[in-house]
């Protein structure tokens, strides 16, 4: 029997495969030219919206939080945009580069794809934001604080990105007031772990506090997954610092703080933590250590947010079984609703019922978005993609249980006082 | 004098009977079966349709188990004549079926999922094939595990000119099944289909 | 017996100029490195405590902690050296193996911390938690040593070691898919915590206790080797397998002790481990398990004072190492480079003494 060669059907498809086309380039389908593409979404297709955060891992509570709040979001719109049944991919990017980058790969592949949220560390969003905005797709940021992403000289690579969420240089600036003026300490030393969340913060931090008068003592870095906290601990300890500002994620921040009573040098310091580990993961990681830890933030409080946010925690409660479990869920809600009504606004349908989005024209919309009355505050944008509002708490953990946490409760907010 | 024959290390091939073969096939089986289970890969699988609304991956991977089973202990033939052979891949199959349904019974007893993250309400829907009262699902469970296993024996005594063709076509089968998504685009775009 | 004539003395003397070789390019790159180094330690030791950053305080701190970790580590490498010396095969998937034992005792450690039963009764719970951590850590040892290394007992392929790194990954992400890839916290019992006072010198609760549990698990495994007869069968079997079965000794049997025994260890310094840092998750084995298998090296492979000897210098380098050499020439962080200077270190001795620290123990001599 004579054996089949299999190179000519290898290299039919590697052919086929070939003449599929990503990328973002001007086209014209039905009633809509677009210099980035169309997106076309026949009669009873889904529009299918993309999204990465972090959902595995210990900081999967970061991501999960935000990806609840626009499954919400999509829920109070009846899963309908334009009459077509939203399809949410959801990608993990483990909230690093490698991760973001494989994601945005993913989704960017996706065929018919409209736009993409998230994510929830600014580390993935750094990586992956050029990867998308090369396939002409505005990614929506839910969590992602990174100064750095939104700034004025950012490199075009970036212009398809926004946040609905605060920047760092707010939340920053504010923590080192409150070092400041409220704590009345004039010295400071910062940890950061290397991921432009930490840094970018640390940075903005420790640069305000030199402003307002203070001194820096140290500015330290350690590794997201380092286990021996004590050699950096030990030296800064010899420095004596008033304020010891650490804005890690939870694993780091873990050790920082179960390993911090055990150097003599650092019994009258402070050990203030950042946003990232208002999550059940730090209490897991950190027990008992975690009792009494305060961490800067911003307010969630159901005061300071948008008149729905009591409704939405109930909707979030009644849906998932548990209350939110990190604290950018509302951002993530607002992101979403932004993004349906913007796909609204800018969707043509032709008479065979069939809906074509250009993705310029949904970028535009989207950079439009002002005078929004959101859930997290009122969202509006500017021409750099920073559309998110900024309130200051600092919030504190009442028990080591993890089975007790409860945003607003455990840990609670000892500041603002009013 | 011969050293070989001293060096007891050398010395550990026993020869096993023919259903300690069986019996350690189909324990082997069934313990692969509960680690896939236990480290969330037939929960993840079971995700996936291969032919949608028929066969997912998960199922696939876990008849795959019983079907090796078989296709063991018909490739040993620990036995001389085709019936007794078929006896043996049943019983490897039902040691397999009866390891493996060792979990949804535990798991409709004890909620593990405290401690194994895996072992969750999709895996007991899984493993009882949707069927309630979960008992009943469970003794389908151990019905399967012999069928599949006999299968898996057939395939191997049946001569080469039929075996070939249908194995072929199920491997190919599930090899569209599990591609489907990279093929779908690619046949969609090209101005072949 | 005569005086060596002429001719010995002359055969003498060209067997020792027959030794001297040709100096190579390599000898001096190689001896430019060894003397670059040691400058950069005596240099770097020197500028270091001329600037004082650390009072001795610190410098006692760190050499305890050394010691600790250093425990840790030579308990772990207690289970590279059994098993190179029985199999003159390198276990790679034993750091893993570690971890398995600690992951499962964690359970055990929360439910006794739960209900209080760890804060009452400190010793019977110390102790229930090493036991099943043992327990676990023997069944995946074995679990390996029948996959890996049993098929190929009488081939000398470089398999088994590939297949033991297989090994340590599957169980890794098989610990992942298990429980998830959340980092999870030992619990801190009170006694655990603080203080204590030993010889006029404040150490906290942990060194001590880790330190003596190791030494008194060393203790033990010393002399189960060299009282009990498995211990000398086991020695007879690393020394030459077929003389060894010429004897009576089946060699299965003593490799499954000779696993059975190192997974103990490593049942215990998983403890000790998580004790010390408290965190645990999928991936914690690997780092561990590296730097034991360096102190076994160090302290030379085969050797099993000298596993335990290798594994304390490993710790207190590492936990000295940084500051000393590397404060004092103004590096900044000189702790991210803890790793760095660990296994130079390694490579350093090997360098200078490829046999490690306390050489192997292969047979001098032979009948």
């Amino acid at each position: 029997m004579k054996k089949c060669s299999w190179s000519a059907p290898a290299i039919a498809a590697a052919a086929l495969l070939a003449s599929v086309s990503f990328g973002a380039h001007a086209e014209t389908k039905g009633p809509v030219t677009d210099e980035l593409g169309v997106v076309e979404i026949p009669k009873d297709a889904p529009i299918v919206i993309g999204g990465y955060w972090v959902i595995s891992g210990p900081d999967t509570a970061l991501g999960l939080d935000s990806k609840r709040g626009v499954e919400i979001a999509f829920d109070d719109i009846g899963n309908q945009i334009a009459g077509h049944s939203i399809q949410l991919i959801v990608e993990d990017d483990g909230c690093n580069a490698e991760g973001g980058q494989t994601a945005a790969t993913k989704l960017a592949t996706v065929p018919d794809i409209v736009a993409v949220l998230g994510p929830a560390c600014s580390s993935a969003a750094t990586a992956a934001a050029p990867i998308l905005w090369k396939a002409g797709l505005t990614n929506v940021g839910t969590a992602t604080t990174a100064p750095s992403l939104t700034a004025a000289d950012r490199k075009p690579d970036y212009f398809g990105y926004m946040r609905t969420i605060y920047s760092d240089s707010d939340q920053g600036r504010n923590d080192a007031e409150w070092f400041f003026k409220d704590l009345k300490c004039k010295t400071l030393a910062t940890i950061h772990d290397g991921s432009p969340y930490a840094s970018q913060l640390a940075k903005v931090a420790a640069d305000h506090f030199k402003e307002l008068g203070g001194e820096v003592v140290a500015e330290e870095a350690v590794t997201p997954t380092d286990v021996d906290m004590r050699p950096v601990l030990t030296g800064i300890g010899t420095k004596k610092p008033c304020v010891v500002y650490f804005p890690t994620f939870v694993a780091a921040t873990a050790q920082i703080i179960r390993q911090a009573p055990e150097i003599p040098d650092l019994k009258d310091s402070q050990m203030i933590g950042g946003s990232a580990v208002m999550a059940p993961g730090l209490l897991e990681a950190a027990g008992d250590a975690a009792k009494d830890f305060r961490i800067t933030n911003v307010d969630i409080s159901p005061e300071v947010m948008g008149a729905k946010y009591p409704e939405f925690i109930e909707k979030y409660t009644k849906k998932f079984g548990e209350g939110p479990i990190n604290a950018f869920h509302a951002q993530a809600y607002d992101a979403g609703v932004i993004l349906a009504k913007a796909i609204e606004k800018v969707a043509k349908k032709d008479d065979k019922g069939t809906t074509y989005v250009g993705k310029k024209a949904l970028h535009d919309e989207l950079f439009a978005t002002k005078g929004y009355d959101g859930i997290s505050g009122p969202i509006n944008c500017n021409e750099h993609g920073q559309c998110g509002a900024f309130n200051f708490a600092v919030y504190q953990f009442t028990d080591g249980d993890p089975s007790t946490f409860k945003a607003g409760e455990n840990p609670k907010k000892i500041f603002p006082t009013k | 004098m011969s050293f070989e024959v001293v060096v007891s290390s050398r010395l550990d091939e026993r020869g096993s009977s023919s259903w300690r073969f069986v019996i350690n096939t189909g324990l082997q089986m069934g313990g692969t079966g509960l680690a896939l289970a236990f480290v969330g890969i037939l929960t993840m699988f079971n995700n996936r349709p291969i032919i949608v609304g028929l066969v997912t991956l998960g199922y696939a991977t876990l008849g795959a188990l019983f079907l090796v089973a078989g296709i063991l202990v018909g490739y040993k033939r620990p036995f001389p004549q085709l019936p007794m052979i078929l006896a043996g891949g049943a019983a490897a199959g039902a040691i397999a079926a009866l390891l493996v349904a060792i979990l949804p019974l535990a798991m409709s007893m004890v909620n593990l999922r405290s401690v194994f993250l895996s072992l969750d309400k999709p895996l007991l829907d899984m493993l009882t094939f949707y069927v309630q009262p979960p008992g009943l699902g469970i003794l389908c469970l151990i019905a399967v595990g012999p069928l599949l296993a006999i299968i898996g024996v057939l395939i191997v005594a049946l001569p080469q000119t039929i075996r070939h063709p249908i194995s072929g076509g199920i491997i190919a089968a599930g090899l569209a099944g599990l591609f489907q998504e990279l093929i779908r685009p690619i046949l969609a775009n090209s101005c072949v289909t | 017996m005569t005086a060596p004539n002429n001719s010995q003395r002359q055969q003498a003397w060209s067997g020792r100029l027959g030794k001297l070789h040709r100096v190579t390019f390599v000898d001096i790159v190689l001896w430019t490195l060894r003397i670059a180094l040691l400058l950069l330690v005596v240099v770097g030791t020197i500028a270091t405590l001329w600037k004082g950053t650390y009072d001795a305080r610190h410098w006692f701190d760190f050499f305890m902690f050394g010691l600790t970790i250093g425990g840790v580590y030579a308990l772990i490498a207690l289970g590279y050296t059994m098993v190179y010396g029985v199999l003159r095969l390198i276990n790679f998937a034993h750091g893993d193996i570690t971890m398995t034992g600690a992951f499962s005792a964690y359970f055990l450690a929360r439910s006794f911390d739960r209900t209080g039963f760890l804060d009452a009764y400190p010793v019977t719970a110390t102790l229930g938690i090493m036991a099943l951590s043992m327990a676990v850590c023997t069944a995946s040892a074995l679990i390996v040593e029948r996959i890996c290394y049993r098929p190929f007992r009488h081939v000398a392929t470089l398999a088994p070691l590939i297949c033991a790194i297989g090994a340590s990954f599957v169980l890794q992400h098989a610990f992942r898919g298990m429980f998830g890839s959340n980092v999870r916290s030992y619990p801190d019992p009170e006694w655990l915590k603080g203080h204590v006072s030993i010889l006029g010198l404040s150490l906290p609760t942990v060194q001590p206790l880790v330190i003596l549990s190791a030494v008194a698990a060393m203790i033990f495994l010393y002399l189960v080797v060299q009282r009990t007869k498995m211990g000398l069968a086991m020695r007879a079997v690393s020394e030459d397998r077929d003389t060894a079965a010429l004897m009576g000794i089946d060699a299965n049997k003593i490799i499954i002790f000779t696993f059975v025994l190192g997974a103990c260890m490593a049942g215990i310094g998983g403890v000790l481990y998580c004790f010390v840092y408290k965190q645990i998750y999928f991936y914690m084995g690997f780092l561990p398990g590296i730097k034991a298998f360096s102190a076994a090296v160090l302290g030379g492979i085969g050797n099993i004072p000298g596993a335990m000897f290798g594994g304390f210098f490993l710790g207190v380098i590492e936990s000295i190492g940084p500051p000393l050499f590397l404060d004092g020439l103004g590096v900044p962080a000189p702790y991210q480079l803890r790793d760095l200077v660990a296994f130079t270190l390694l490579v350093m001795v090997l360098v200078f003494r490829p046999q490690g620290l306390l050489g192997e123990t292969l047979v001098k001599r032979r009948a």
